[in-house]
Parts: C-alpha cells; structure tokens; sequence
C-alpha cells in the first residue's frame, strides 16, 4: 500500500505534465495558467475518489514546485529572456545597447501589463492603469510574498 | 492518517525553528542560507521515526516531508534569488496609489535595475562573457539555453521573460 500511495501521487503528476504539454498545444499560450489549475483540479478528483490522501498531497507538492519552481520561472525570467537574445546572435555576440533595443523596459512592462490586462487582474480606466477588484492568481502570489518576506525578514 | 499528522508536526517544528533562526540572525545582521539546514535536522528525525516503526506508510511519510521541506526552501529563497520582480512591483504601485498612468509606471524602473544587474549576473555566473564590449554566451549557458529549448518546445511555450 505504501508504495502504490506514492507511485500514485508520482503517476498523477507525469499525467499533469502529459497534458498540460497536450492542451498548451491546443489553447493560447495566456491561458496556460488557468489550464493547469483546470488540469490539477481534475486530477485532485480522481485521487481523493480513487486514492488516499497521501497521493494527493504528494501531487499537490509536485505541482506547487512545478508550477512555482519551472513554470513560473521560465515564464517570467528576465534573466533567461536576456541568455536567449544573446544566444540568438552566437559567435557574433551582441553589446548591452543592441540588446536592450531588443528586449527594453518597454517590453518587459507592455509584456507584464498586457498579462495582468489578460487575466483581468488590472483595467484600463480613463488612459490609467488601476487594479480590479478581482482576485487573481498574481495577487494571491503576492499576498504570499507577503507573508514569506514577513516571516524570513531582510537585513535592513 | 495518523502518520500524515506527524509529519506536519515534524515539518512544523523545522519550519518554526528556521523562522526563529532565521530572526535571530537577521537581528545580528547575519544573512546566511545555512539555516535551510533545520529541514535536514527534521529528516534525521523523520529517519529515527521511521526506524521506530511509528509510520504506518514510511515511504510515503518521508516522501511527503522531503517534498515539504524542498516547496519550504524554495519559498524562503524565492524573496532573495528573484528580488523585487517588475510584476510585483507595478501591483505594489498600483496597490498604493489606485491609479498610474503608462509613463508612471515606467518611471518606476531604470535600465541599469531591470537589465543591467541580470547581465552581472549572467556574466558572474559564467553563462555569458564580454569581449570587447560584446555580450557572448558560453557553453554553460548554452546548456542551460538548450535545456529551456526542450522545455519551450515539450510544452509549446514559445516565449520567456
């Protein structure tokens, strides 16, 4: 039975993976985040119908790395935008000018705004940007910052 | 169920200790990731648990505490490896002062912030170089960007940052 509850949970998450790779081929990449809480949420059903508790939180741990860890990561990375626009341009190299030409403050901001405007987590009112009253994933990523930076405070 | 109890309590107990010790140095203005060891200190206790025989399900106790303490350190991390993040900040902003234009925004950021500390970084940590006022990457960092690729390409997600 030990066994069986963990490679459940394990098996649970590689079909997480399975099918966010399916679906994200098949939606647009902004909703991608809405489809793996839709995934996870399925998957959640079938473990605690099927299964035991302990498979679903050892899935539920699985996503929260995957999602927080990679996903969020790789998604949102200036660093790693930075490394791949360097990259495309290979031996020749590229200098800090031409490569902020390429991927500025502009683009990183339109790029984050159009993301909140997305996920209806901001709205444009009279030519100003202003928070919605909707609670979103980012705001709840945020409130949670919140409490970590609270709870492991800096060096001030 | 009984099992899973004792887990949390175990986790609770490192995650409360690394809050205090984490406070503790921070008053003496000491900032040392060493304290992510009190997660460590909990698996030793989970280890002599689980060769007591208290578990029902061993594996799947101490499964569930590893993936507990990695998710904790990722966490604990994630304020000082990530920083301030430009999301995070417009929502900041637009949190305390209910409105903000385009250009008010912006003015939030300069270059040498969003962009010229992440190529120190890059460059500090061997992924790319400068020659001659070129950014070049290395063959670190063409790993690691050939290791994005895959992912890009397994879960069709054509852009990053």
């Amino acid at each position: 039975m030990d066994i069986f509850i963990v490679l459940s949970g394990f098996s649970a998450f590689a079909l997480f993976l399975f099918l966010h790779a399916v679906i994200s081929r098949l939606t647009p990449a902004e909703a991608a985040i809405y489809w793996l809480i839709r995934i996870y949420v399925v998957l959640v059903i079938v473990l605690l119908v099927w299964f035991d508790i302990g498979s679903f939180a050892i899935y539920t741990f699985l996503c929260i790395l995957y999602v927080f860890g990679v996903f969020g990561v790789i998604e949102a990375s200036i660093t790693l935008r930075l490394l791949a626009e360097i990259g495309k341009c290979g031996k020749i190299g590229i200098t800090p000018s031409e490569l902020t030409d390429r991927y500025g403050i502009d683009t990183i901001i339109n790029q984050r705004l159009k993301r909140f405007l997305d996920s209806r987590e901001i709205e444009i009112d009279r030519g100003a940007y202003r928070l919605s009253r909707r609670l979103s994933y980012f705001m709840l990523r945020e409130y949670f910052l919140e409490v970590l930076r609270w709870m492991f405070p800096r060096v001030s | 169920m009984e099992s899973y109890f004792i887990v949390v309590c175990v986790f609770g107990g490192a995650l409360v200790t690394h809050v205090i010790l984490h406070r503790i140095l921070i008053a003496k203005g000491i900032l040392t990731f060493r304290s992510v060891l009190c997660y460590a200190v909990g698996l030793l206790i989970m280890g002599t648990l689980v060769n007591s025989g208290v578990f029902l399900y061993p594996l799947t106790s101490l499964t569930l505490y590893v993936l507990l303490s990695l998710i904790a350190v990722f966490f604990y991390l994630t304020p000082y490896l990530g920083g301030e993040t430009p999301a995070s900040m417009i929502l900041a902003a637009l949190h305390e002062h209910k409105r903000h234009s385009y250009k008010e925004l912006r003015n939030l950021f300069t270059e040498e912030q969003l962009i010229g500390k992440r190529i120190e970084d890059l460059l500090s940590t061997g992924c790319i170089v400068q020659r001659k006022g070129t950014l070049r990457v290395t063959a670190k960092g063409r790993h690691l960007l050939g290791v994005i690729r895959i992912y890009q390409k397994l879960f069709h997600r054509p852009q990053i940052g």
